[in-house]
């Protein structure tokens, strides 16, 4: 049963990527890409972390994906409408994507390979506890960095849309 | 087994709580503007929304011929399912709760951002101006007072230390097994009732809860903050397109919606399960009134009393205009709330050491 609904997340996850990419409505790839982020969610909680798995959700369906939507409903109407796909063939700059893709995805499984621990692990309990408190011991610095980065992002999105400027 | 049946169970109580909330939103409206109300069918007009309700099944389900007709079927379910999946960390009891994951809280601000994207689906697949329209002011309201939400929600279970709404639970009753304080000073530890509740247990608890239920209001599209379904101005909003059962599964999500934040209010800030009775000198009531039985008629009793708080305010106050509900949103909550946060710090480190 566990089985099923891991390799049920696993195939709606596949599913609606590549829907997404291929579809050619934006708003319906924007849908489906909601469906992907959710099934992730769901295999993150199978690799026993839950609370990745619900910050996944939060920030990319809450946060990022909202976000998407707003861009495309406030747009033109004409990407709203069906995109006509220009050509049939495939050019050059394809080619190279596909072989970009290619490249990183070896290069994540080389190094997923090499660095992957040979021993299972085992739940340890609590993950906010100690996830909190690696943040705030060991990780500090790179947590206050992004911190900070937000806040710079922040600033600037409020200084670029002023009417008024300073 | 036990896992299928309690979820069956709250799905039927859910649906029956949503025909009598109904009831008892235009009774209530009825004696607010003096006068009666449904009368005609059954005792006090009760069996009025059930036969509503068997009306709008047997209508006919018309869906536009420019909708998007895959998403304007899916729409309604993702809202009604995301609601739903909020009721799995809510405490019932001590002894009951359909998942008392250490994420409780944080998975419900997680689950309430999905009925965002679903109320967008609807709005978008209607292919509708007003559709559209009440969908973009419904989302750009919904992310806002997300924001003081999760924040006087941060106030509360900073003093707690845990995300796990049992937890939260047990930490404001009889059945703590920390020390709990009346303000700061008392010790209530085994005398419990309403002493203990979270919003006595710090003075800057019961503002955390106005703000909380200020944004909950926003969040569940009620008025003053019902802008995104304005009768007046936007037919009915996201939802106008709809017919037959999928409006009804609309409606039944946001009744649900106003039940399970009210639900989250009363665990968080008025004790959840816990009695409100204390144990004064000989009379150990809370003693008597704890239990699992009597946790769900508290909790219940609770979130009822919010929903009706709720449908009070509706018939009370008039709408918000879009730019009003911004200044109050990022001008006014926001810094608020930050403060509040502030002093649960400062209260958690100098008064409760």
């Amino acid at each position: 049963m566990i089985k099923l609904v891991f390799y049920l997340f696993a195939f709606l996850a596949i599913a609606a990527a590549l829907y997404a990419v291929s579809t050619k409505q934006i708003i319906r790839s924007v849908f489906a890409m909601f469906a992907c982020f959710f099934a992730i969610s769901g295999l993150l909680v199978f690799a026993q972390s839950d609370f990745i798995a619900i910050a996944h959700l939060m920030i990319y369906v809450g946060g990022i994906l909202v976000v998407m939507v707003f861009g495309i409903m406030l747009s033109q109407k004409a990407s709203l409408s069906n995109v006509v796909l220009q050509k049939k063939s495939i050019s050059l700059h394809q080619y190279l994507a596909l072989l970009a893709c290619i490249a990183l995805f070896v290069i994540l499984m080389y190094f997923f390979n090499l660095y992957a621990p040979n021993t299972p692990i085992h739940y340890v309990g609590s993950d906010i506890q100690i996830l909190g408190i690696a943040l705030l011991t060991k990780y500090l610095l790179p947590f206050e960095l992004v911190s900070l980065l937000l806040l710079a992002a922040f600033i600037f999105t409020a200084m670029v849309t002023r009417k008024n400027k300073i | 087994m036990a896992f299928y049946f309690i979820s069956i169970v709250l799905l039927g109580f859910i649906a029956v709580y949503a025909l009598m909330a109904v009831w008892a939103e235009r009774k209530i409206s009825a004696w607010i503007q003096d006068r009666v109300g449904p009368v005609v069918t059954g005792k006090y007009g009760l069996l009025q929304t059930f036969a509503d309700i068997f009306k709008m099944l047997q209508k006919e389900d018309i869906t536009p011929t420019l909708a998007d007709k895959k998403l304007f079927l899916a729409a309604p379910i993702l809202v009604f399912t995301a609601v739903f999946m909020g009721f799995a960390t809510i405490p019932f009891s001590p002894t009951y709760i359909s998942s008392s994951i250490n994420i409780g809280i944080f998975y419900l601000l997680a689950i309430v951002s999905i009925e965002v994207l679903g109320i967008l689906m609807a709005g978008w697949a209607s292919n509708n101006k007003y559709a559209l329209l009440g969908s973009i002011r419904s989302i750009a309201q919904i992310i806002s007072y997300e924001i003081p939400a999760a924040l006087a929600i941060l106030a509360v279970i900073m003093l707690f230390q845990t995300l796990n709404l049992q937890e939260i639970c047990m930490q404001q009753g009889i059945l703590s097994k920390q020390k709990i304080y009346f303000f700061g000073f008392w010790e209530v530890s085994k005398i419990g009732g309403f002493f203990a509740w979270t919003i006595f247990q710090a003075p800057h608890l019961f503002i955390a809860f106005i703000i909380y239920f200020i944004a909950s209001l926003a969040e569940c599209n009620r008025t003053p903050f019902d802008i995104p379904e304005a009768e007046s101005e936007l037919v009915a909003g996201f939802h106008v397109e709809y017919t037959g059962f999928k409006f009804g599964a609309l409606f039944l999500a946001e009744y649900a919606m106003m039940f399970l934040v009210s639900m989250i209010a009363a665990v968080l800030f008025f004790g959840g399960w816990n009695t409100p009775l204390p144990n004064l000198a000989s009379f150990a009531l809370a003693d008597y009134t704890t239990g699992t039985y009597w946790g769900i008629v508290w909790i219940l009793l609770k979130a009822l009393s919010l929903v009706l708080l709720q449908v009070w305010i509706r018939w009370t106050f008039p709408r918000y205009r879009m730019d009003q509900l911004m200044t109050l949103c990022w001008k006014v909550l926001i810094p608020l709330s930050f403060v509040l946060v502030l002093f649960s710090g400062i209260w958690k480190l100098f008064i409760l050491n």
